[in-house]
């Protein structure tokens, strides 16, 4: 049984993300900004964590290209590579 | 409940005496007199009363901690009062988000142990204010406490648990230390029932504390380097697995080097361990 989940502030507009809140009307929702600050902490213990598995409801970001970057000095080449 | 803080380590960090007042009396701590933080003990329950704000309560925590060995097991608490925009006045929470207002930092202590009472946000703020965040408890002690809790024990076994003593409604103003330690001694139901999930679930977490001890009696007999260190704690452990015992520095007295007794370890642990073929 699920007794946490935590929600990305972006994934609560999403349908789906409301579908599965719905099938856990007892579960306690935290609204969170990102992800990565709830998942995989440090000192987190693994063994623990399986007793009470909780939910993580986030977006996928998907990132195609690089932004161009100013070319100067150091970043010349980082911006070189990313940009074949 | 007393059967498990017999095995558990509780670790409790309290801002003010009026609010630790109800714990010293309900767990029967003594007063120690060491170091600079007033500190209570008994068994394998500690309480440190560490004065308001944030340096005071980083400073407490460390102190408290940093001192004990083997903190596998352990389980550490800020207990103390705090404001709250919408919870009512007495309720009893827990921090599921903790953000400091200076810095604009957060956590999210986990929640695996499930508790029986509500949840919330807290802020926590450099000085006393009125101005409550939506939804979200207001003190001066959590952000300092919790990422320094977590240097030493697991996020799941370090929490934060307030008792709301001011609301929109219900001023800080006339608060003295007699209303703080009514507020937190009519809490303790919900107080022990969260330190009860949470001793509950430490006893899951593995105990190294055999390996750690057995360790410095072989280190009193071999120089190890850190590298040999971490090989022979491994060892211990798949020796502790496969023969449900650890062997005793005694049995490779004969071998004069530390490089000779892993090699012995390690071929007896190889000679029982699995062999898939």
């Amino acid at each position: 049984m699920i007794h946490t989940i935590y929600v990305e502030e972006e994934a609560l507009e999403y349908d789906i993300a409301q579908d599965i809140l719905k099938r856990f009307p007892k579960a306690r929702v935290i609204p969170i900004e990102r992800y990565s600050k709830v998942f995989n902490p440090k000192s987190q213990s693994f063994r623990l964590q399986k007793t009470e598995p909780s939910l993580l409801l986030a977006v996928k970001k998907m990132v195609l290209y690089y932004q161009p970057q100013p070319i100067t000095g150091s970043v010349v080449k980082r911006t070189i590579i990313f940009h074949i | 409940m007393n059967d498990l803080l017999s095995e558990t380590s509780l670790n409790f960090v309290v801002a003010l005496q009026s609010e630790a007042t109800p714990l010293i009396e309900h767990f029967k701590l003594k007063s120690m007199q060491t170091g600079p933080f007033r500190y209570f003990a008994r068994d394998k329950v500690r309480l440190i009363i560490s004065g308001m704000g944030k340096i005071n309560t980083a400073a407490a925590t460390a102190a408290l901690l940093h001192q004990q060995e083997f903190l596998d097991q352990a389980v550490c608490i800020n207990l103390g009062i705090s404001g709250h925009q919408s919870l009512p006045l007495g309720s009893c929470y827990v921090a599921h988000r903790i953000s400091d207002s200076t810095s604009g930092a957060d956590w999210y202590p986990q929640m695996t142990f499930n508790p029986d009472c509500q949840t919330s946000q807290l802020c926590t703020v450099e000085q006393p204010s009125s101005d409550y965040p939506e939804n979200s408890g207001l003190d001066m002690e959590a952000s300092a406490f919790y990422p320094i809790a977590t240097r030493y024990i697991a996020s799941e076994l370090t929490q934060v648990a307030k008792v709301v003593s001011d609301t929109p409604e219900n001023s800080m103003e006339g608060l003295n230390k007699h209303k703080v330690s009514k507020l937190v001694s009519d809490a303790m139901p919900d107080i022990i029932g969260i330190v009860d999930k949470l001793c509950r679930l430490s006893t899951l977490q593995y105990d190294g504390s055999e390996i750690h001890q057995l360790m410095h009696r072989y280190s009193d007999n071999w120089h190890l380097t850190v590298t040999q260190t971490s090989a022979l704690t491994r060892l211990l452990e798949r020796h502790k697995a496969l023969f449900k015992a650890l062997p005793e520095p005694d049995m490779f007295k004969q071998c004069r080097t530390s490089k000779d007794m892993l090699r012995q370890l390690n071929s007896i642990v190889s000679e029982k361990g699995l062999h898939l073929s």
